[in-house]
């Protein structure tokens, strides 16, 4: 492809693009005579470039739909929603043409007759004409104000010089027309450009520091202009990269229009913010779920009209989004005034799925009820109407923003609409870093996953405790289960548990990382590791020192998952998260409590427990290796509690079903007593296999069990160490010795 | 002899000459195309984890490059030291990569016909980044075939 097609076709592109949106903008607005003239212009370009490069095919349709809009500039024709309908559907072709040139196709064939026909019904299939008299709108569209809704920058453009990375230019200011002060840079060229900045700020920083030792040196004064002179280039060189956030979502006005269309709702999108500016790559990263939660809101957030009209509302629907910063983050919300997420029936199918009991359901606050919509396949299409929609490819959502450091919530009231609101960094390419110490060795964590440092060993505050080889750290009267960052890395551990431990968070749980020392924190720029470590887990990426020293920066929740201390459902919403998220001290959580047949009331959190079920004893079955029933079409294994039996004199047996992401166990119990709300602080910690701690519930000692333990002996496929003497129906062993405990 | 050179040779690569180097005695060669440039004495970073092959990295003005320890990745003793290494710097897919060679030698000019078939006798581990064989006065050199020897350093 010659250079001189590449460039009609990126240019031609962003002119599609931009006709678009002021054709939506057009419908709502008839009357404004700028907004024609831009469109006009941009139509203009392509039809002009494709005349002179000899694309017959493009100019043709490119001049109908110009017809049309000559026939609305002179008042001739009304830009109803019909007309603007079929100029849309010539963009399409357009669209397509243009896609067909990208793929290599010299001029792709195709039937335009039908389009063509549409659009010359509105002039009467009459001759067209020619619309050359367009100056007028040029210049009126050049000096004025953009309208305040209207996405980015499409006054300032030039015909031949429309900016691929435009500044903030889209802040209302008079431009000047005509002239070249934009220019499309290759994004790879930015990107070395980026590195080369940071090389020199390695460079500024080994001579500041020979500088140091001689103040008086000739060099000194030329050395702190370099300083300076470098920081404002790194700064400048960051710019460039930066995009209004409003590239993000220049596809949603038609979007929403055409659903519009389609479904016969009213719906008025009002974009806020625009101009606020991201990273590419975020910007990049961001588009998809942007789209995603827009049409969903589109789709089932807003009522029909005769819906909305029976609320009590106007007809006219609302979906905002609004983007702002705050705290070094970007924040983008959409909301919508529509019917908002019916609790109720999510509550029903959490319970439904299996994710959670009724009775946990019952007492979670609602906005924990809410994020299940971000569940995977929480909502299939047949659920779709059955939970407002919401949730269809969701997780997708979630998952992809989170893949860039960032976070989604939902609130919604019912009748009132749903807001979704996404936190994301800035930029990926440059984060503040703590750098620790292991062994010798310097890595660094991105400082947003890091909540504080807490020095642990002999003398040292932090106090650490072992339960059956993991390490715990009790902060505050929390416990926190402890990653050794040398064991992650490779190393064999030390004996003792010294050092520093970084109270870091993955999701919504959090956990301890422990490291030999603690050095400083970094803005480092982010480089990728390579293909040879995509595999590699505990790493998100390389970065280079001020001292030219090259060091891996970690990936806090793959160490987590590396090192198994967190299960991926508590990294998702596990039952940390209530101890983690309300900053409270005496954070309280829901327990499942037991008689386990040990004496001790056994409890578990209710999080962890999707339902309660009972099996009678001939339903209970020994194949591969282990206890099992038949459950949903899928082998349940059964595990008991300490050294008790899967069988015994009850019968029907009752069952505690826990989860997490990988299955399902079933803790087999002789009887269930009571839900409870109660502080998760222990009284003392266990050193039994399968129990964290004791503590005191409703005046009785109660041994607080690790839900994972279980799952892990499930999936291990041994029974708790019990293979089946000669398949012993009834175990006389050790049943209801609890009569004292009671 | 008439060799049809074997597959993987890039004829246009092979005419600009072949750098040259050693590893644990044993010479070995990349065409000059191929190499971006040579560095001495660079601090190479260790990195734990590593696939096997990868020694760490290095910082060349301000851009990543992955270290391959030729000698781990022909199967050869570690070397002892770090004596007079050198880093033959070459690029695979926009990543730059740091063969981690004892010493370099000169530049070699081959003809096509000088080009030999790897024998069939060597170890598999080589004839995988084989090129292609060269008789010079002190013996045989080993012409790597630089993409093959990279694509097998993987994450274990």
């Amino acid at each position: 492809m010659d250079d001189l097609l590449r460039e009609f076709l990126t240019e031609s592109n962003e002119n599609v693009l931009r006709i678009e949106q002021e054709m939506v903008l057009l419908e709502q607005r008839p009357g404004d005579k700028e907004l024609l003239g831009s469109i006009f212009r941009s139509l203009h370009t392509i039809k002009g470039t494709c005349g002179f490069l000899g694309l017959q095919r493009l100019e043709k349709v490119a001049h109908a739909a110009e017809n049309v809009l000559g026939g609305v500039r002179d008042g001739a024709l009304a830009p109803t929603r019909d007309l603007v309908g079929d100029v849309l559907a010539a963009v399409d072709v357009v669209k397509d043409i243009l896609e067909g040139l990208e793929r290599g196709e010299d001029d792709p064939t195709g039937d335009d007759e039908v389009v063509i026909g549409l659009l010359s019904r509105w002039l009467g299939g009459g001759p067209s004409t020619e619309p050359e008299d367009f100056d007028h709108l040029f210049r009126a569209a050049a000096n004025t104000r953009p309208a305040p809704c209207e996405p980015v920058v499409a006054e300032e453009r030039t015909p031949s010089g429309s900016p691929s990375l435009p500044r903030a230019d889209s802040a209302p200011e008079p431009a000047t027309a005509l002239a070249e002060q934009t220019l499309r840079v290759d994004v790879g060229v930015l990107d070395r450009l980026m590195d080369l900045a940071g090389e020199l700020v390695l460079v500024r920083n080994q001579l500041t520091q020979t500088g140091r030792h001689d103040r008086e040196s000739v060099v000194s004064m030329p050395v702190q202009q370099l300083n300076r002179v470098t920081s404002e280039l790194q700064d400048v060189v960051m710019k460039t990269r930066m995009q209004p956030v409003g590239h993000a979502w220049a596809t949603l006005p038609r979007l929403v229009r055409d659903l519009c269309s389609a479904s016969g709702k009213r719906i008025e999108l009002v974009l806020r913010g625009a101009e606020t500016e991201l990273d590419r790559q975020v910007l990049q990263a961001i588009r998809d779920p942007l789209t995603h939660m827009v049409r969903n809101s589109a789709d089932h957030g807003i009522e029909s009209t005769a819906e909305r009209r029976a609320a009590g509302k106007p007809e006219l629907g609302r979906i905002v989004l609004d983007s702002f910063h705050e705290g070094g983050h970007i924040v983008i919300e959409i909301r919508d005034d529509g019917r908002g997420i019916d609790v109720a029936r999510v509550r029903a199918k959490v319970v439904e799925r299996g994710l959670a009991t009724a009775e946990a359901v019952a007492d979670m606050p609602d906005p924990r009820i809410f994020s299940y919509i971000f569940e995977a396949g929480f909502s299939t299409a047949r659920e779709v109407t059955a939970v407002s929609g919401r949730g269809v490819g969701m997780d997708v959502v979630r998952r992809n923003i989170q893949k860039i450091g960032g976070t989604v919530e939902v609130t919604s009231v019912s009748g009132q609409g749903t807001t979704f609101r996404i936190r994301i960094p800035l930029t990926l390419a440059i984060m503040s870093a703590l750098l620790v110490g292991v062994r010798g060795q310097s890595f660094a964590i991105p400082q947003i996953g890091v909540l504080e440092l807490v020095r642990v060993g002999a003398a040292a505050g932090g106090q650490v405790d072992e339960v059956n080889g993991v390490f715990f750290l009790r902060l505050r009267d929390e416990l926190l289960p402890l990653v050794r960052l040398d064991e992650v890395l490779g190393f064999v551990p030390g004996d003792t548990v010294t050092g520093y431990v970084a109270v870091c968070r993955a999701g919504a749980a959090r956990f301890g990382v422990l490291v030999d020392a603690i050095h400083d924190t970094h803005e480092i720029v982010v480089k990728p590791a390579g293909r040879m470590f995509s595999g590699v887990r505990p790493y998100a990426g390389t970065t280079i020192l001020g001292d030219g020293r090259v060091v891996m920066i970690l990936d806090v929740s793959g160490i987590a998952q590396s090192s198994e201390v967190l299960s991926r459902s508590q990294l998702d919403h596990g039952w940390m998260e209530s101890t983690a998220g309300e900053a409270t001290e005496d954070a309280r959580e829901a327990l499942l409590l037991f008689d386990a047949g040990s004496g001790t009331p056994g409890a578990v959190p209710l999080s962890r427990v999707a339902r309660l079920e009972e099996f009678p004893l001939r339903d209970i079955e020994w194949a591969d290796g282990r206890w099992v029933v038949q459950y949903r079409d899928r082998l349940l294994p059964l595990v008991v509690v300490g050294d008790g039996s899967v069988m015994n004199d009850q019968d029907p047996r009752q069952v505690v079903v826990l989860f997490d992401e990988t299955g399902a166990v079933g803790l087999v119990v002789d009887e269930v007593l009571d839900i409870v709300d109660h502080s998760m602080a222990l009284e003392s910690r266990s050193v039994t296999p399968g129990v964290v701690g004791a503590m005191v519930v409703s005046g009785r000692a109660t041994d607080l069990l690790d839900p994972d333990h279980y799952l892990r002996q499930g999936r291990a496929g041994r029974s708790a160490g019990h293979p089946p003497p000669g398949r012993e129906r009834s175990r006389p062993a050790r049943t209801r010795t609890r009569g004292s405990a009671r | 002899m008439t060799a049809a050179p074997p597959t993987g040779v890039d004829q246009a690569a092979w005419a600009s000459g072949l750098v040259t180097f050693r590893v644990h005695g044993q010479w070995l060669g990349v065409p000059v195309a191929r190499i971006q440039e040579v560095l001495a004495g660079q601090r190479i970073n260790p990195v734990p984890l590593s696939p096997r092959g990868v020694e760490g990295f290095l910082n060349l003005r301000g851009r990543i490059v992955t270290a391959v320890d030729l000698r781990a990745v022909l199967d050869l003793p570690p070397r002892s030291g770090s004596r007079g290494v050198m880093n033959v710097v070459v690029q695979r897919e926009e990543e730059l990569f740091a063969l981690v060679v004892d010493a370099m030698g000169d530049v070699l000019q081959v003809t096509e016909e000088e080009i030999l078939p790897a024998p069939s006798t060597l170890d598999a581990v080589w004839r995988a980044c084989c090129a292609g064989v060269v008789r010079m006065d002190e013996g045989l050199l080993v012409a790597l075939d630089v993409d093959a020897l990279l694509g097998g350093v993987n994450p274990d």
